[in-house]
């Protein structure tokens, strides 16, 4: 008797990050993915990391999937830029060790080039310049992962339209995936006033939700703790589709638990 | 049916830029964008019709579109000098469609419409709900009122998208969802799957004649096979059905007097005190347990009453 395969997709096709959505010249995605105090994300960052890079994807499969597959860091399958407002290289360095393959000195290459922008204080404008160059010289496509670029705008004088501004530029260079806090405390749709970090993240999400073709929701359980599991992911459409270009892709809207256990591999089951 | 055919006559005379409409609001919210229903009014639209898209969050430019103009960095008198110059010497009606008005500030938002729509140029604009607003305090201008209602004041016909499977309070249906249930997902911004931006919708059209009537219908739009047709509420279904009373409050006043699924789910899992003495059944029985300092002699046939 077989069993349905319980792994993790973005897309309809069973993919993570399809080759066509990667080959696309003309269409760029905008992907968000939202997390909590409780439920990092970063585990799934090095999970499109790797998908990006390799096509395989280590929580459907195993630590080693990296190994089997025809793409390798030198010959990717899309460049990756990181650009993270949270962490530094050396946070994810270890995880990138086990399921890239990589130095444990690693500091980012041509194919997968990382800036730390966690204590960027240079104006909007030109915050992203050094990631625009890399993303316009590159010859190969490129795919950029905005690691909680809220925490600039939070913290510096800057407008959430300046912001999404940006954002939209460096879009239409590359496909995007956001990774964004979403706390309660940091939600009110209701609040009027902008000086507050509630409605400054509130105004920034619910912008990047209606520019994103999907959602993907990383929260603790509701029920509680469990030993189990650590929370649930729910992939949703976004406001926009694929079309055009890309009109065969179709996000693939899913709900499964996760658990990452004490050495930090994480299993995903379907809901 | 009878009824229901004018309805669907105006919406595609209006989709189609025949009624003497000049700007045509388009609310939508996280639940369901305005993205499928704009694919709507383009497919109705006459095929000469030339578009223009002012893009304020847009980045892949529709291939329907005419001209393409990313209005993110520019003025609004710059974006209104551009368009005025674009398809001057057409002849058929133009359209210009606006991805989200929610970036232009509210003492710009009436001019700059003023300043595009005119007979021959239809101004289509999609407003986000759930995007928050800025308190007037944060504007320069104190009094004036918020974008939505400023919107709604100068559009001649407003479109209002909701998800199809978002149900009243108190409606159990499979594959629907109750409101009070996503208004606390909305609250967390929280997208549950199979729910929100679905190709089948609700649209509320509010057309305003001329005479000042206002006329407020209810459609079904299935983007799929781009099809309307009236939007029958859940409850017509089972008029057949002997009302609850659930049913009978439900309409009854403005007020919440019913409960909804859950709150009745809830409630019946309470156990309430005292359930030994429900469980009477002749009912009316008076137990007395004597005390200690009790006076009872069992010789007097009129001291226990029973």
């Amino acid at each position: 008797m077989s069993h349905q395969a319980q792994d993790f997709s973005l897309f309809r096709s069973g993919e993570v990050i399809p080759q066509a959505l990667i080959d696309s010249q003309a269409f760029r995605s905008c992907f968000t993915y939202t997390d909590t105090q409780g439920t990092s994300s970063s585990w799934l960052t090095t999970c499109f990391v790797e998908n990006l890079i390799f096509g395989t994807c280590n929580i459907n499969k195993d630590a080693n999937s990296f190994k089997t597959s025809n793409f390798s860091l030198k010959n990717p399958r899309s460049r990756v830029v990181i650009v993270s407002f949270l962490h530094g290289i050396s946070f994810y360095n270890k995880t990138w060790v086990k399921y890239l393959g990589v130095e444990s000195s690693f500091q980012g290459d041509e194919n997968l080039s990382f800036f730390d922008l966690s204590t960027a204080e240079a104006p909007v404008d030109k915050l992203f310049k050094p990631v625009i160059a890399a993303l316009k010289s590159s010859a190969l496509p490129c795919t950029l992962i905005l690691d909680h670029p809220e925490l600039y705008f939070l913290t510096n004088q800057c407008s959430i339209n300046e912001f999404m501004s940006q954002i939209s530029y460096i879009n239409s260079l590359a496909n995007v995936l956001v990774s964004t806090f979403a706390d309660a405390n940091l939600i009110d749709l209701n609040e009027t006033d902008s000086s507050t970090i509630t409605h400054r993240q509130t105004e920034f999400l619910t912008k990047l939700y209606h520019r994103s073709q999907g959602i993907i929701s990383i929260r603790p359980l509701e029920t509680g703790r469990a030993d189990d599991v650590t929370g649930t992911i729910t992939v949703s459409k976004g406001s926009i589709s694929f079309e055009d270009e890309a009109k065969n892709l179709e996000t693939n809207e899913q709900q499964y638990l996760y658990l990452v256990n004490k050495e930090g591999f994480v299993k995903v089951f379907f809901r | 049916m009878a009824q229901s055919q004018p309805s669907l006559v105006l919406l595609n005379r209006l989709l189609s830029l025949k009624e003497p409409s000049h700007f045509l609001l388009c609310i939508d919210s996280l639940f369901q964008s305005s993205f499928h229903f704009t694919r709507e009014l383009v497919r109705c639209l006459p095929k000469e019709t030339p578009i223009i898209y002012l893009s304020f969050e847009t980045i892949n430019a529709p291939s329907f579109a005419t001209d393409f103009l990313r209005c993110d960095q520019r003025s609004i008198q710059d974006i209104s000098n551009n368009v005025s110059k674009l398809h001057k010497d057409s002849t058929s009606k133009k359209l210009v469609l606006i991805d989200s008005l929610n970036f232009i500030k509210n003492e710009e938002l009436a001019s700059f419409i003023r300043s595009i729509a005119d007979p021959q140029t239809i101004v289509f604009g999609t407003y986000h709900q759930n995007i928050p607003r800025t308190s007037p305090a944060q504007s320069e201008l104190k009094d004036i009122p918020p974008a939505l209602s400023l919107l709604q004041f100068i559009a001649s016909s407003i479109f209002e998208i909701s998800p199809i499977n978002v149900v009243e309070n108190g409606i159990n249906k499979e594959g629907t969802i109750e409101e009070e249930v996503m208004e606390s997902y909305l609250s967390k911004l929280y997208l549950p799957r199979n729910i929100c931006n679905r190709d089948t919708y609700k649209l509320i059209l509010t057309n305003r004649r001329k005479s000042g009537r206002a006329l407020i219908y209810k459609f079904k739009i299935d983007s799929q096979s781009h099809t309307f047709s009236v939007f029958t509420e859940e409850k017509d279904t089972d008029e057949q059905q002997p009302q609850t009373e659930a049913d009978l409050l439900r309409s009854l006043t403005t007020f919440s007097l019913t409960t909804s699924s859950r709150q009745q789910q809830a409630k019946e899992q309470v156990d309430l005190p005292f359930l030994e003495a429900q469980s009477f059944g002749a009912g009316g029985a008076i137990v007395y347990e004597y005390e200690k300092d009790d006076d009872y002699d069992e010789d007097d046939p009129y001291e226990d009453p029973f």
